[in-house]
């Protein structure tokens, strides 16, 4: 395996690992202030039933999601970056 | 070794061969400059980012191995805190911001990452090349500047006056202050080397008692630090940069600098070369970087109000004529601009009477005419003018630039201290930009004003409005002829060119990769000088974080030093003459479809029912108005807001449309040699495969059946039907030229982090998109009901969110 495709999958295993644990936290939060849209994260595809007025906190919902995945893919490349740094030793 | 880090830069460069000689030219002169702008497709407020960055940084916190099972369950819990906090603080502004919030918006970044992060790619910097070139000298001048356009783009928008371009100044140099007073403070703090232990030099203490003195507080200095000159010198130092009421201020920057310079000078005289190196050192380097200003606040404007108030001016000084005035760009005009150039200046004019966007224009002037004479003439950068459609628009504004005092000599006939930058955004401007430079640097005004600011002349290319005005793959063959044509200008001239890259974040507005699309540039266009537009999300996903902002950081400025040191001998940048020919003929045709949809009667009714495009002005994204007034066809609609609405509705054909057409109509006519020579130009020209890429991956994130949905808000169903086959057809067709191309099974199947990402996400961004339909729907319906404003904005961060791409 060469090294660009060692880092892809080194970074895509980090982002699932860091993106499990969100989901699970994002999803305690969802139950917390309005569990009837937790279905929006779960499966969109059947969120379609969601009533009108619900619509509101199920974009809101997502859009936590997303903002939160941005965050978990902003990560590896600098921690990876880092970590490869440190492991090559000061002259990197 | 990380691709894209300086260490594999210097190790590509010395593979290549580069010579140590070559390398330190380039490092002598390399000069890369982000420029922030806040346009104005960035939503998130700054409170929702400080909470995005304590997310981020509890992650990292996460990632330490130290935590025992009760403190991480700590840690979680106050992520979890976060994710509550921003379930109850809202992402969407619900105030439009004002210049002013807008201006703390970007000075936030320098704050939390950039002010730390860019001094320390200094380091990487020495580092890397101690490593591969240990024979030069391992001292790196700082490679990097900022620009910021936030609070000096008036370009469209009112709200930027003369005086939110001072406050813009003051507020920048008061962050760069605030950095050095601390910085300062730390190496007080720091540094307690005392005369009882260790000799210094008479040169230090003699510069150290020049520096007590000047600080007005010498002996209270030093009392509170006896034997302790550098506590005392570096006292001295924040007292002047204070301007504490007896201090000396500095004169300017390069005076802070010499004491710093000096200050580590005297450290490794009593070998304490680590102190040094470790901690003055980095001081010094954020002076050089940011001195008494941040950022280089550029200013721009339009040649329409350029013109519109140097023929008031014209008005002025011929009172009584009888001759109308000379039409703008015509011989006539030209030729009173170049009188006027030429006469010799004995005093100032002085206006009076004039109208409010004169008096405006000239007290911008006068504003930058005190800024360059005072401690920090980098404050201010360079005065860019849009929409340039002739030599006579620059020398327009040279010539108001020698009313109020910009020229360096007496007579005022010679030579500007402004640095004016044509802006060519059109095709037709991109096309007719070499012969406008060609006519400036031949006029002596011209050529003797940028001898005299550095023998460079900068030239900004802007992607936005060429995209929709010929289509992506049009745009980019134009930009991409355009830069070899200006090179080519400034070479008869014996200027250097060097280019500002107007770009946004999304495929349409130029935001591929940075270190693949600098790759890409033809070769000899970035020299070691490169300015980039770094806009709204851009700079929030950038540089939020420290981590994500040195990588940033490094990735661009190594690639601009690769560029610079290999471009010349890279087999994929030669021209090739097949090559050239075949995508000028791609290129042709693609603009040809394109620009038939763009001209179809019904495409603007099509745009506006199809699309979020009217309700995006609810979304409180920028102080600058998202039209223009009276607008009322495809050219008259912003660039941003037309590939941001085209990418909502998920059609995103501003960044793929037009090259399926060009792509059959080229094989029908050469068969499968036609083929085989795409495939070799795919294979082995940067710039080709960059723009297939960055098609590819438009195509993908489109979606035709969430689209179709779009299409159905249409009332004129057969408008709506013709048009929406029109485009959909074209995107099938372009999807099975680029796989055929490309040889995958799939789209996207070539980039796996963008495939997993989207697909991750792909059935919320569409549920987000439905319910946009749908709200869409009502809102119309429902006209002036402002319920349905929040829940429809949100369905257009989410969108936005999802695809990584907004305008």
């Amino acid at each position: 395996m060469n090294e660009s495709v060692q880092v892809a999958a080194q970074e895509a295993d980090y982002i699932d690992e860091i993106t499990v644990m969100l989901r699970n936290l994002l999803r305690q939060i969802i139950r917390l202030r309005e569990p009837s849209v937790l279905s929006v994260i779960d499966e969109p595809e059947e969120a379609a039933g969601i009533p009108p007025h619900l619509i509101e906190h199920a974009l809101q919902a997502i859009g936590i999601w997303l903002q939160l995945l941005n965050i978990a893919e902003e990560m590896p490349p600098s921690a990876i970056a880092g970590s490869m740094k440190s492991r090559a030793g000061p002259m990197w | 070794m990380v691709t894209g880090s300086l260490s594999h830069a210097f190790s590509q460069i010395a593979a290549f061969g580069v010579t140590p000689e070559n390398v330190q030219k380039a490092l002598d002169t390399i000069d890369v400059q982000p420029t922030i702008t806040a346009h104005p497709t960035e939503a998130k407020r700054v409170t929702v980012l400080e909470i995005h960055r304590r997310i981020y940084l509890k992650l990292y916190e996460l990632e330490s191995p130290r935590w025992t099972p009760r403190e991480r369950k700590a840690l979680v819990d106050l992520l979890r805190n976060e994710i509550d906090l921003l379930w109850m603080t809202g992402e969407i502004r619900i105030e439009k911001p004002t210049v002013e919030s807008e201006i703390s918006w970007g000075l936030h970044f320098f704050r939390e990452a950039l002010f730390d992060r860019t001094a320390s790619l200094c380091d990487l910097m020495e580092s890397a090349l101690q490593r591969h070139y240990p024979e030069l000298p391992s001292r790196v001048r700082p490679p990097l500047k900022f620009s910021s356009w936030i609070g000096g783009d008036r370009d469209g928008n009112p709200f930027v006056t003369v005086a939110t371009t001072r406050n813009a100044l003051l507020e920048n140099r008061k962050a760069a202050v605030e950095r050095l007073d601390k910085r300062l403070t730390d190496l007080i703090q720091l540094i307690s080397l005392s005369n009882n232990e260790v000799n210094f030099s008479s040169e230090f203490t003699a510069r150290l008692a020049q520096q007590l003195e000047a600080s007005g507080q010498g002996e209270n200095i030093r009392q509170r630090n006896p034997q302790e000159p550098f506590r005392q010198l570096f006292s001295a130092l924040r007292l002047r940069l204070k301007e504490v009421p007896g201090a000396k201020p500095f004169r300017d920057v390069a005076e802070l600098i010499a004491e710093l310079s000096a200050a580590e000078r005297s450290l490794v005289e009593v070998r304490a070369v680590s102190l040094a190196a470790t901690l003055v050192r980095p001081v010094r380097w954020e002076a050089e970087i940011f001195g008494f200003r941040t950022v280089s606040l550029d200013i721009r404007q339009n040649t329409t109000v350029t013109n519109r108030v140097l023929q008031e001016i014209w008005h002025k000084m011929n009172p009584v004529s009888k001759v109308a005035v000379p039409k703008e760009g015509s011989p006539e005009w030209t030729a009173w601009i170049m009188d006027e150039l030429n006469k010799p200046l004995g005093f100032l004019p002085n206006f009076f009477g004039i109208s409010e966007e004169a008096r405006e224009l000239l007290d911008l002037l006068y504003l930058i005419r005190e800024t360059l004479d005072g401690p920090d003439p980098q404050s201010i950068g360079t005065f860019i003018l849009s929409m340039t459609r002739c030599a006579a628009d620059v020398l327009g504004l040279y010539l108001l630039a020698k009313y109020c005092g910009l020229f360096r000599d007496d007579i005022s006939s010679e030579s500007c201290r402004l640095r004016i930058v044509p802006l060519f955004e059109t095709i037709d401007d991109l096309r007719a930009g070499p012969a406008i430079m060609k006519e400036l640097l031949a006029t002596g005004v011209v050529k003797k004003s940028v001898n005299d600011s550095g023998g460079r002349q900068e030239i900004m290319l802007g992607y936005s409005d060429s995209n929709k005005d010929g289509g992506f793959f049009c745009a980019s063959f134009e930009l991409f002829e355009a830069q070899r044509r200006l090179l080519r200008v400034g070479k008869e001239a014996g200027v250097d060119i060097s280019f500002f890259h107007g770009r946004g974040g999304s495929v349409s507005r130029g935001g591929a990769p940075t270190g693949r699309a600098i790759a890409a540039q033809p070769a000899g266009t970035i020299n070691g000088h490169m300015r980039v537009t770094e806009q709204g999300e851009v700079v929030s996903s950038k540089f939020a974080n420290r981590g994500t902002a040195q990588n940033n950081l490094e990735v661009l400025t190594s690639s601009v030093l690769v560029h610079t040191l290999k471009s010349g001998e890279e087999p994929e940048l030669r021209l090739n003459p097949e090559h050239q020919k075949a995508v000028e003929e791609i290129a042709s045709l693609s603009f040809k479809a394109y620009r038939k949809l763009a001209e179809d009667n019904a495409l603007l009714g099509y745009f506006h029912a199809a699309s979020p495009v009217e309700e995006l002005a609810l979304l409180k994204i920028g102080s600058r108005p998202a039209r223009r007034f009276g607008a009322k066809g495809i050219e008259d609609l912003r660039a941003i807001p037309w590939v941001f609405a085209w990418s909502q509705n998920r059609h995103l054909l501003t960044g793929w449309y037009g090259l399926g057409y060009a792509l059959d109509d080229f094989l029908s006519a050469r068969g499968p040699q036609g083929l085989a020579l795409l495939r070799d130009m795919f294979n082995r020209s940067r710039g080709f495969r960059l723009a297939v890429d960055e098609v590819e991956k438009s195509l993908f994130l489109a979606d035709m059946r969430v689209a179709e949905k779009y299409a159905e808000l249409v009332p004129d169903r057969v408008d709506a039907e013709r048009i929406f086959a029109i485009i959909s057809h074209e995107h099938r067709r372009t999807s099975r030229s680029i796989l055929e191309l490309t040889g995958e099974k799939v789209l996207c199947e070539r980039f796996q982090g963008l495939w997993r990402r989207f697909e991750r996400v792909r059935p919320i961004v569409d549920r987000a998109n439905l319910w946009q339909v749908q709200l869409l729907r009502e809102a119309r319906a429902a006209k002036g009901d402002d319920r349905l404003n929040m829940p429809l904005l949100m369905t257009m961060n989410c969108v936005a969110g999802g695809l990584g791409w907004t305008g």
